[in-house]
């Protein structure tokens, strides 16, 4: 189509005509059939709580109460819904929804250095690893379940880091138009959602500026000017969405916003809740820092743990009242956890031997506990699960086969989770 | 060769370093002049690494592609040497010069002007410093203009080194501190954050990963690495309120005995351990009876220091054609070897001949017929990445893209072109210490979302992407365009105009009625005109240096 055909053309049609066609989109079906048989029920996205830095497996989820004062540490443990199964005290509103959760204590996994087991924990394969960049899973559910013509990102993140974004972000090989948009701040609205000038107008205008980007693309083969035109053509479809209202939590009445706590990691999940209300496939709610090597980072986990019983308590009460807990899966998880030994500065450090992780809502059966420690939470007695084997459970509960294999730029396909990795089938049981 | 090289900025804070330190954003000491030395003659060099990119290429059967076209080659130079974009004056002047050595002398200006120095100190004070940490809290950046100094002056590149890592003025208030200051917490000097990055940005090597654990194939073990910390253990501010740092025994009232620390905590079978100072691969003690940093130093950036010279000479190629002859640019090791040994060799040899002269490589590689590529691939050599068959597309880094906005939008094409360079507007350096804001603003929100620092990775996102398209900052109007003509003779002059300014290249025929569609018939031109600019500033083209 030619330009002044467009100009003819009122914005909606130009719209529709242009997102498929001038702006260059691969409209396409979305997810191919899995090779095995999906299982009855999956979920159709997925919300990850990521606890960065890596919290502490025995001052959340897997406390030893009976352990001496050195493995215990200075915080009680309660009971929950669950016969024989104790939190932490900081846990109260988790404790009493214990039957919606499915425990992992038996994570052991082989990096305890932050940036490898960020890594490691979000792709599924360690950093380096035969020569590529694997992409996170936000862009593997991206890529797999989400809509490449969708009019709002497939992937979102929010929240705050210690570091930079890259590991919870990158894309990997399934390249720039499964990356995520990083929206720091959820109490914010997006900003600069509305053009300078009338929307005819823009429209002509982004109309010609994505015909010299492809001219541009055809001459200069190069992955960055790849990306920039998959980033300017989803900008200009979240401009033109009214769904990008779920962005603004202004929008929330204040009741229901006040139970995800007065946190930015409850604002976060609200926005997350909004996000999958209105179709996005996958969000990262990130919170820090849990890296509790010393006794003041310890003291402010504190006001972590808080956050999280409140933020995800609510967040799970309000998919449910919603419809969308069975559809949504949601993940619970640090890169590792912490020595069971308190250590001479009143903290933890990094563990990966054993560990906990949680999963809620689509796909997985609540109110069990899958794996067992030792007395000191030293080792995995019962049903290791390694990273691989988490993966494919994750992959499992969202209806993707983890071993579809991908192809790869270099011309090589890689399965979706590294070979070996089998689905935790109690999870589903 | 001219070799008084006067810093006025050490002067400045020499004078700091006696007095108790007192910040004060406003004073401003101008000392004399710094002397620049005339170049050293680049030609043997060039001929050198055209001779082994020609090689490697010929071996792999690999055709390099076509010479880079004028206004490819001026952008380009003006990005990497500079970190701006060229004024339409500089673009037009460029296009239009028939002289043979025009691309020689283009080189030559660039790297005599402020704007090299400046856009070197940017890019070393990110490397040091990275945007993560908060700058200091008055509010200004007193280490870019530092460094953009000693790249005006020509400080040999050894004694740059030197004056980080010996550093006894005060942490917070000395530029020289940067270095301290971003490996240490509010309290504590932190010695094993100090020597993973001297491993990184000095080194060229990544022992940081010896931290925790004997990688079973890597050379450096846990006691490498914290033995390289342990020449940092002594260091410490002299009280709470004064960060001037000294060296000083672990105790009270003891003599300057063997410094050691104790592996710590988390940090694998070595923790509880305590080790001796040492330097990376070298068996023999330092002396521990006299200060260890100056020690370190003279080791670091000694001649015979077969990693200094080539982690340096890896950055600068890396930092010019996008990617080093070893990559990652910090990982030297005989396990992962360059692309071009012989070359790396060559520059390494060179730069220490030439007392560590950082604008001679550049220069040369500047000039080489590898940095001269057309980055446009052939079908032949699409896939190579190794041999530098063509160059690389990279993205503008925050810093630079926000130089590249103003200077679009600050255009003023009225100005009759100078034959010769045009100045930089606003140099930063000679001591001044720069406001932060709104820059750090900029910076802060284009990093958040930047893939580290690769410059291959377009690393921007949507949020990103909308504050470009439709913030009112850069959506305000630029005002040359109220200076172009909207009657429909000059509508295609206007065009082009607004096309030189924004992407330093005449646009051809196509892209002239491709743009003017946008005109058109409209009632109001000048609108029109801003959305030429909108269009070209938002392409792919607008921030990318080809």
């Amino acid at each position: 189509m030619n330009v002044a055909a467009q100009l003819k053309l009122g914005r909606r049609t130009w719209l529709q005509a242009s997102l498929g066609g001038v702006l260059g989109l691969a409209v396409k079906s979305s997810s191919a059939a899995p090779s095995q048989p999906a299982p009855l029920r999956t979920a159709k996205r997925c919300i990850v709580l990521w606890m960065d830095g890596g919290p502490s497996q025995l001052d959340t989820f897997d406390p030893k109460p009976e352990a001496g004062s050195n493995v215990r540490g200075e915080l009680d443990a309660i009971d929950t819904a669950l016969p024989g199964v104790q939190f932490c005290e900081k846990f109260p509103q988790l404790a009493r929804r214990a039957n919606r959760l499915a425990l992992l204590r038996g994570m052991s996994t082989d990096e305890a250095d932050h940036g490898r087991a960020r890594t490691y924990m979000h792709t599924g394969y360690k950093p380096g690893q035969g020569g590529l960049s694997y992409p996170v899973l936000g862009a593997v559910v991206s890529a797999e379940l989400g809509r490449s013509d969708a009019a709002l990102p497939n992937f979102v993140v929010t929240g705050s880091t210690l570091n930079k974004y890259d590991f919870v972000t990158d894309p990997g090989f399934r390249g720039p138009r499964n990356g995520a948009l990083v929206h720091d701040y959820a109490d914010r609205p997006l900003e600069n959602l509305q053009a300078a000038a009338s929307a005819d107008e823009f429209a002509r205008r982004a109309a010609v500026l994505a015909q010299r980007n492809a001219e541009f693309a055809a001459r200069y083969h190069a992955p960055p000017v790849e990306a920039q035109r998959a980033v300017f053509e989803q900008s200009v479809r979240l401009m033109q969405a009214d769904a990008a209202r779920a962005f603004d939590l202004s929008h929330e009445p204040a009741k229901s916003a006040a139970a995800y706590g007065d946190h930015p990691f409850g604002r976060g999940c609200l926005l997350a809740r909004r996000l999958v209300e209105v179709g996005v496939s996958f969000v990262e709610v990130s919170l820090g820092n849990w890296d509790t090597h010393e006794k003041n980072v310890v003291e402010g986990a504190l006001a972590l743990m808080a956050a999280v019983d409140a933020g995800f308590a609510t967040l799970l009460d309000d998919l449910a009242d919603r419809g969308l807990l069975d559809e949504t899966l949601i993940v619970w998880m640090g890169e590792f956890g912490r020595t069971p030994t308190v250590n001479r500065n009143g903290g933890r450090d990094h563990y990966a031997k054993a560990w906990t992780t949680v999963l809620a809502g689509g796909g997985v059966r609540g109110g069990q506990v899958i794996g067992r420690t030792d007395a000191t939470g030293a080792a995995v007695l019962e049903r290791p699960t390694n990273v691989r084997d988490f993966q494919a459970t994750l992959c499992r509960a969202l209806g993707i086969d983890p071993q579809k294999k991908i192809m790869t730029p270099i011309g090589r396909e890689v399965p979706i989770v590294d070979v070996g990795g089998m689905p935790i089938a109690e999870v589903f049981g | 060769m001219i070799r008084v090289v006067l810093l006025i900025s050490l002067v400045a804070s020499s004078a700091v370093a006696a007095d108790p330190p007192k910040p004060d954003k406003n004073k401003f000491v101008k000392g004399p002049a710094i002397v620049q030395r005339p170049p050293r003659d680049p030609l043997p060099l060039v001929a050198a690494i055209d001779r082994e990119w020609l090689r490697a290429l010929e071996a792999a059967g690999v055709p390099a592609s076509p010479e880079a076209d004028d206004a490819e080659f001026l952008r380009r130079a003006c990005l990497d040497l500079s970190g701006v974009v060229p004024t339409y004056q500089q673009a037009i002047a460029f296009l239009d010069d028939d002289a043979p050595d025009k691309r020689r002398r283009l080189i030559d200006e660039l790297l005599a002007g402020r704007g090299y120095a400046q856009h070197f100190g940017r890019t070393w004070r990110r490397l040091i410093w990275p945007p993560d940490y908060t700058m200091a809290k008055s509010g200004v950046d007193r280490v870019t203009p530092w460094l953009a100094d000693q790249f005006y002056a020509e400080r040999p590149w050894n004694e740059l080194v030197t004056d980080l890592l010996t550093v006894e003025a005060s942490m917070t208030h000395d530029p020289r501190g940067a270095f301290f200051a971003a490996n240490s917490d509010a309290t504590t000097i932190q010695p094993n954050r100090l020597a993973d990055a001297t491993g990184r940005l000095f080194l060229g090597v990544q022992i940081g990963c010896a931290e925790c654990h004997n990688h079973p194939f890597a050379r450096w073990k846990q006691e490498d690495f914290w033995g390289l910390a342990a020449c940092f253990s002594r260091v410490r501010k002299v009280s709470k309120s004064d960060a001037s740092l000294t060296e000083s025994p672990e105790s009270p009232g003891g003599g300057l005995g063997e410094a050691t620390i104790t592996v710590a905590d988390g940090s694998g079978k070595a923790a509880g351990t305590v080790v001796p100072a040492r330097f990376l691969g070298v068996a023999a003690a330092p002396r521990f009876d006299r200060p260890l940093r100056p020690q370190l130093a003279e080791w670091i950036t000694s001649q015979d220091n077969s990693y200094f010279a080539r982690a340096m000479v890896n950055r600068l190629w890396a930092h010019l054609l996008g990617r080093g002859l070893v990559n990652p640019v910090d990982d030297l090791r005989e396990e992962n070897p360059p692309s071009h040994p012989e070359l790396l060799d060559r520059l390494a040899a060179e730069f220490v001949a030439s007392d560590f002269d950082v604008k001679h490589i550049v220069r040369a590689v500047c000039l080489s017929r590898a940095y001269g590529r057309t980055s446009r691939p052939l079908p032949e050599n699409v896939a190579d990445v190794n041999y530098f068959s063509h160059t690389a597309v990279k993205v503008m880094n925050p810093d630079v893209l926000y130089d590249a906005l103003h200077t679009v939008i600050n255009a003023d094409p009225r100005v009759r072109p100078p034959m010769k360079g045009v100045k930089p507007t606003k140099p930063i350096g000679r001591g001044k210490p720069v406001e932060v804001e709104p820059r750090d603003a900029f910076v802060r929100f284009f990093s958040r979302a930047a893939l580290g620092d690769d410059p291959l990775q377009y690393g921007y996102g949507v949020p990103q992407m909308l504050q470009l398209l439709n913030g009112v900052q850069w959506n305000g109007g630029a005002p040359f365009l109220e200076d172009l003509s909207t009657t429909p003779a000059e509508r295609r002059a206007a065009i082009e105009t607004i096309h030189v300014v924004a992407l330093s290249r005449r646009p051809t025929d196509a892209e002239v009625a491709e743009l003017l569609t946008l005109v058109g018939d409209s009632a109001d031109p000048r609108e029109a005109y801003a959305g030429v600019l909108w269009v070209l500033v938002n392409g792919a083209e607008f921030v990318v240096n080809r």
